[in-house]
């Protein structure tokens, strides 16, 4: 590092940058997070099918390998784990996971899967937002912490806190920018008469990035394009709008019908679109690592 | 990498199209504006934080053959001709170029303008192809897509330097005559300078990077900050009389004793970068 103050400097900067970018997402609370979560628990392993797992799951271990992360014995904090897409597989693979989750819906399928097959899982009920990982004794325990596609890693805070927890890898993944659902955006202006705002997943990864290149880590990066069928029940994703607006404001049913109605009229022989313009960017680098 | 260069392009066609001939007509107008601008202790500042990168990265201005794209008035390519640099400065707006030539003239300084859009540049023509060995992009329009930035790339043999907004918040009358006269939402995101550092970066290429934050608060009578609202929010499409009217009521209204004040957040990145 040949300047620290300049570096010192430029990092402020972007950490402001990306408080500023993270502001303009949906804001939501803990309790309305864990009720949209717990809702979908059901659905959402499902919505993912196997062969796509498999190949999301394929990548995840590829990137952790090729970054010189191995899993036996090693200790796991998997934040957002939802129904355990990546805590099971570690787990089968010799690591001992703790997987935290806001969601007791989500936490309950992993805790299912973990007693049939005997697996080494903790789960922890809690949100990340307001996680103090002191009094969760989390603070630098673990060989790899893991931030998979989760909105409870969403800002500089957040992600610091992520990072603190770890003695050795990190792994983070996120939307690179996401299409925003062109019907969801006629709600905010039409029904509901406000500025469109991000989803709950914050500006994605290019701002945690940067804000470790800016202090001179160099991670490892890959990026996909997650690519099939984006098409859905026009209902289903009329819920989901509905679900995630509806967590922050009060709908009468009025407002609900009209919602339903701007779904039904985008959709096309029943299915609805979600739209493709998917990219992830997953990477990996070591605390330690600059 | 191939999927990075995929997710750019991705990114750069959901922003809306204008014609480089609209382009040139929007910063011909603003020429007189930027030139003043660039004098002023702000644009100093800018201009050593530069000069300062480019000697953090090794660079070296005496003698070297420089292609500043989009340049503007010559913000960048005067004091680097000062310092004894020679520069090709390429800018699509007459407007600019004549404040630039102007300036060269006074001074007598080693400075070639170009009046071209690099949208459609064929630099085999121009013979620009691995000619020089410090190509600039600073905060250009020039450099819309990956296309035009490999194109960018091309020209130089060792030096790069680029910069970009990060993130733009513009004058929040923007948000609302969007939204309250034109119903539609106002595209508030710009390609960021996060895409082409990730370019480089996915192909092994570690730029140095410098972050900065600006406010901008600009008082103007509101007649005059109507115009410029009318120009940038029609980006080539032509309002009616109606619409006109309706912008011009809402400065007229948000005037204190005739003047607007706006006030534009930004935050810009520069990245200086090189090979051998």
């Amino acid at each position: 590092m040949r300047n620290s103050m300049s570096q010192d400097k430029n990092v402020q900067s972007w950490t402001d940058c990306w408080n500023a970018s993270a502001r303009t997402t949906e804001s939501m609370t803990n309790e309305s997070l864990a009720a949209v979560w717990n809702k979908r628990s059901d659905t959402f392993a499902r919505e993912m099918d196997g062969e796509k797992r498999q190949k999301r799951m394929t990548e995840v271990f590829g990137l952790l390998e090729k970054a010189g992360f191995s899993p036996k014995g090693a200790k796991v904090l998997d934040i957002g784990c939802g129904p355990g897409t990546l805590a099971l597989p570690l787990a089968r693979a010799g690591a001992e996971v703790t997987a935290l989750d806001i969601s007791t819906g989500m936490l309950d399928r992993v805790k299912k899967a973990a007693e049939q097959e005997n697996l080494k899982i903790t789960t922890q009920e809690c949100s990340w937002w307001t996680a103090d990982i002191d009094a969760l004794g989390l603070r630098k325990r673990f060989d790899l912490v893991l931030s998979s596609m989760t909105p409870g890693v969403r800002d500089v805070e957040t992600f610091d806190r992520m990072m603190a927890c770890s003695n050795g890898f990190c792994y983070y993944s996120n939307f690179i920018s996401r299409d925003p659902d062109p019907v969801q955006q006629e709600v905010y202006s039409r029904i509901l008469n406000e500025v469109p705002r991000g989803n709950a997943h914050g500006p994605g990864m290019l701002y945690p990035f940067m804000y470790l290149y800016a202090q001179g880590y160099r991670p490892l990066v890959q990026f996909t394009h997650p690519d099939g069928n984006h098409e859905r029940n026009w209902e289903e994703a009329a819920e989901k709008t509905i679900d995630f607006l509806g967590s922050t404001r009060n709908f009468s049913d009025t407002t609900k019908i009209r919602i339903r109605d701007c779904y039904k009229a985008a959709a096309a022989d029943g299915r609805y679109n979600t739209g493709s313009g998917t990219y992830i960017g997953m990477m990996v680098w070591t605390v330690n690592g600059r | 990498m191939k999927c990075w260069a995929d997710c750019w392009n991705a990114v750069t066609r959901q922003d809306d199209k204008v014609s480089d001939t609209w382009l040139a007509g929007y910063w011909n107008k603003r020429s007189g504006r930027f030139a003043h601008n660039a004098t002023k202790d702000d644009g100093q500042k800018r201009v050593a934080e530069v000069l300062d990168l480019l000697d953090e990265a090794g660079f070296s201005p005496a003698g070297a053959k420089i292609l500043d794209i989009g340049c503007g008035p010559g913000n960048l390519s005067l004091p680097l001709a000062r310092a004894g640099a020679e520069v090709t400065a390429l800018d699509i707006s007459t407007g600019m170029l004549d404040h630039l030539k102007e300036a060269a003239r006074l001074e007598e300084l080693a400075v070639k303008p170009l009046e071209c859009s690099w949208w459609t540049a064929d630099i085999d023509l121009l013979e620009f192809r691995n000619k020089f060995d410090l190509v600039i992009a600073s905060m250009t329009p020039g450099i819309k897509d990956r296309e035009c930035f490999d194109r960018m790339t091309a020209c130089s043999k060792r030096f790069w330097y680029y910069s970009g907004f990060a993130r733009m918040d513009w004058d929040k009358s923007y948000q609302d005559l969007s939204r309250t006269i034109l119903h539609e939402d106002f595209n508030n995101r710009v390609v960021s300078m996060l895409y082409p550092f990730m370019y480089l970066y996915s192909h092994g290429f570690e730029p140095l990077i410098r972050f900065s934050h600006n406010t901008w608060e600009e008082d103007g009578h509101w007649e005059e900050v109507a115009e410029m609202a009318i120009d940038f929010l029609a980006r080539g499409r032509e309002f009616d009389a109606g619409t006109k009217e309706q912008i011009r009521n809402y400065y007229r209204n948000a005037a204190r004793d005739g003047m607007y004040h706006s006030v534009s957040d930004s935050y810009s990145g520069m990245m200086v970068w090189s090979v051998g």
